[in-house]
């Protein structure tokens, strides 16, 4: 068997892997900035709240969670008397990943928030800016630098924890590897599941690289 | 009289650190307030732009009463943009550049047009010869030049009061000359400042009124050749023995 | 709906494998530190040719999934015998365990992500430390030994605690090989009736509890050695 044919036939599951990344990171961030926003509003209750969904998540394996939204968010629903049984599968990916790096991604937040100086909030109330934009244009801006070690770490976890929504029979590129090297009887296994790990690398790569031209825009910005 | 407290209270926890204040400045006056390390000058600084909140007192600023217990978001804003804080650490933000911290204040303070804005950044920062610098991101630039940017932005908003918070205590000893002579500049200007400083050369040469400040009061005030010279009282004189080798 | 029955008959069944979990992430962590130190001497003494072969390997582990990475060793381990025999080295391909499999891909994974914790726990010891101990007149190899390595180790341990973690929660994929841990057991139990959702939320709670139960002893033993290192304790 080619080489290429085992990349295109690989390649054919990443838009599905692609999607699952980009929209669970997208709904990830949400929850964590809400997350991390109810934990700061120092409201008891809220941040014990935070606090239990974190714990949880820490100890729940990526699979455990997967697994979890494809078979218990139907049971859910149908408490209410939704029947999601037919919702399309990337639905429940989307949600378990989303749930599992919302927690991390909230301590992500949370911890660079808390870590800005405070003189900088100070300096910019002193100027004359009204809260909401010395929180806009100087408390946030230097948020996101200061978590952007963190967030660039577990944007990479997350493509990793891609390759699990098999559980869920999702046609991603991990799936399409199983699947030749099933149909192949056995032969070519070992040069599939290589292909394979590259390709995870490459993107890999190509997102520490990203993250390297961000930094390196920034870099006279010390924070 | 540009502004007048009276009466002004803090507390921290169980500890007072301002036992009631009275302080009065004129227009174009230069206040420097002097005293030991922990005695509550800052926290008085602080309370004048509300950085921190005073627990009870009164306050007048340009004719307009306040009561310090119970202050409104807008007033406090309105104190905000009358007046202006230069930093013990420059506190420069640290996301943009020198210009941009000039003109931050202008667009978000005074609601200039960003063109507006830039335009007058610009002619501060020329005025104080460090034009060349005005991309440079904060941690590029050294202490003394940090904090010269720093009063800049802080007098580019053509604040009625300027706070000077210990503005050379974390410079090195060689770059606290320009620093001052800045400072010194605006006081010819006739800028209003309130100085809270252990420059005793500056409260000396430059300062219309020096305050003596201990343990949250007031000790003694009154020009620099009567607190200097003549103090009146016990623990005035003793803190200017013990820093005599100073100035 | 939700069977609770079978879900409080099927969590003694799961618990009594958990030792499994446990036993696969000590192994893998043991192996995976003491490779780990290798690799971060080589890199950081800058080894000739060997520092930068590490580096991309080091690289290669934490970019693939760690599934993929067990299906490379599951397939690749026996053609290496293979070829070793070829070579002459006697080995026999044909008696890789599972066991062996699973404890090879996770001990390289630990080795790769604990290996950049060492490094940046080095990393933020303070170079004039090691300084000091040299101008007292320690050897530099006294000086490692007894300045720079006690700081690295009460830096290490808030990292090596996460790295340990995700290697408890990894081994939820070993069921694809055929070994029988927390997450197999579940599949099992609930193949029979259908029933995944209740061993599921069992399975969830094993892990919870196990992963609160290791990252608590790293808690203690973090504070343990900054009393005996520092004197003091970390402010959290």
């Amino acid at each position: 068997m080619k080489v290429s044919k085992v990349i295109v036939t690989l390649l054919n599951g990443l838009p599905e892997t692609l999607s699952l990344l980009v929209a669970s990171f997208f709904f990830a961030s949400l929850i964590g900035l809400s997350m991390a926003w109810l934990y700061l509003r120092k409201n008891p209750i809220l941040s014990d709240l935070a606090k239990i969904y974190l714990g949880i998540v820490r100890g729940t394996p990526p699979l455990l969670m997967l697994l979890l939204s494809y078979f218990g968010l139907p049971k859910l629903f149908a408490l209410v008397g939704i029947n999601i049984n037919d919702w399309a599968k990337i639905f429940f990916g989307i949600v378990g990943l989303s749930v599992g790096w919302g927690a991390y991604l909230e301590e992500a937040f949370r911890s660079a928030y808390l870590s800005v100086d405070k003189g900088q909030y100070e300096a910019a109330l002193s100027v004359g800016m009204d809260v909401k934009h010395a929180f806009l244009q100087i408390l946030m801006p230097q948020t996101f630098l200061i978590a952007l070690p963190n967030i660039e770490n577990l944007l990479i976890g997350l493509v990793k924890a891609t390759s699990l929504v098999y559980v869920m029979g999702m046609v991603d590129m991990y799936s399409k590897a199983t699947d030749l090297s099933n149909q192949n009887q056995g032969v070519y296994q070992l040069e599939i599941f290589i292909i394979l790990a590259l390709l995870y690398w490459l993107i890999v790569l190509l997102i520490e690289w990203l993250f390297r031209m961000f930094h390196r825009y920034y870099r006279y910005v010390e924070i | 009289m540009l502004l007048e407290i009276k009466n002004l209270k803090k507390k921290f926890v169980n500890n007072t650190v301002l036992k009631g204040i009275d302080l009065s400045i004129n227009a174009g006056e230069v206040v420097v307030i002097i005293g030991p390390s922990g005695s509550g000058k800052t926290t008085l600084l602080r309370n004048i732009n509300f950085l921190e909140q005073a627990d009870s007192g009164k306050m007048t600023f340009k004719n307009k009463r306040l009561n310090l217990a119970n202050l409104s978001n807008e007033e406090i804003l309105w104190v905000r943009r009358h007046t202006a804080m230069v930093f013990q650490n420059y506190n420069l933000f640290k996301n943009k550049t020198a210009i941009e911290n000039i003109s931050e204040g202008l667009i978000f303070g005074q609601n200039k047009s960003k063109k507006v804005a830039l335009q007058l950044a610009k002619k501060s920062l020329d005025s104080v010869g460090l034009l060349d610098k005005q991309d440079f991101y904060p941690a590029q630039l050294s202490g003394g030049q940090q904090q010269r940017i720093g009063i800049v932005r802080a007098t580019v908003l053509n604040p009625d009061i300027v706070l000077f918070d210990e503005p050379t205590s974390a410079l090195d000893p060689e770059l606290v000359g320009t620093v001052l002579y800045d400072m010194k500049h605006l006081a010819d200007q006739g800028q209003t400042m309130i100085v809270v400083t252990h420059q005793m050369s500056f409260a000396r040469n430059v300062a219309s009124r020096v305050v003596f400040f201990a343990d949250g009061e007031i000790i003694e005030t009154g020009t620099p050749s009567e607190v200097f010279d003549h103090p009146k009282n016990k623990r005035t004189k003793q803190f200017l023995s013990a820093i005599a080798e100073d100035y | 709906m939700f069977d609770s029955n079978f879900a409080i008959q099927s969590f003694p069944k799961i618990l009594a494998v958990a030792p499994m979990t446990i036993y696969l992430s000590i192994i893998a962590a043991i192996i995976g530190l003491v490779l780990a130190i290798l690799i971060a001497v080589i890199r950081e003494r800058k080894v000739f040719v060997l520092s930068p072969i590490v580096g991309i390997i080091v690289s290669f582990i934490r970019g693939t999934p760690i599934i993929v990475q067990m299906y490379v060793v599951y397939y690749g381990l026996p053609q290496l015998l293979i070829a070793l025999q070829r070579w002459g080295i006697n080995t026999d391909s044909s008696g890789i365990s599972a066991i062996i499999v699973a404890i090879t891909a996770y001990s390289l994974n630990a080795a790769a992500n604990i290996s950049e914790s060492i490094r940046s726990a080095y990393h933020s010891v303070d170079y004039k430390q090691y300084e000091a101990a040299i101008s007292v007149g320690m050897t530099p190899l006294r000086a490692m030994i007894r300045i720079i390595v006690p700081q690295l180790i009460a830096n290490l341990i808030p990292n090596f605690s996460n790295i340990f973690i995700d290697l408890i929660k990894d081994t939820a994929l070993v069921y694809n090989i055929g070994i029988v841990e927390i997450m197999a057991k579940a599949n099992i139990i609930s193949s029979v009736g259908f029933k995944y959702i209740e061993t599921y939320l069992d399975a969830l709670i094993i892990y919870i509890i196990i992963c609160w139960i290791f990252a608590k002893l790293f808690q203690i033993s973090e504070v343990i050695i900054r009393q005996r290192v520092f004197a003091t304790q970390r402010i959290n």
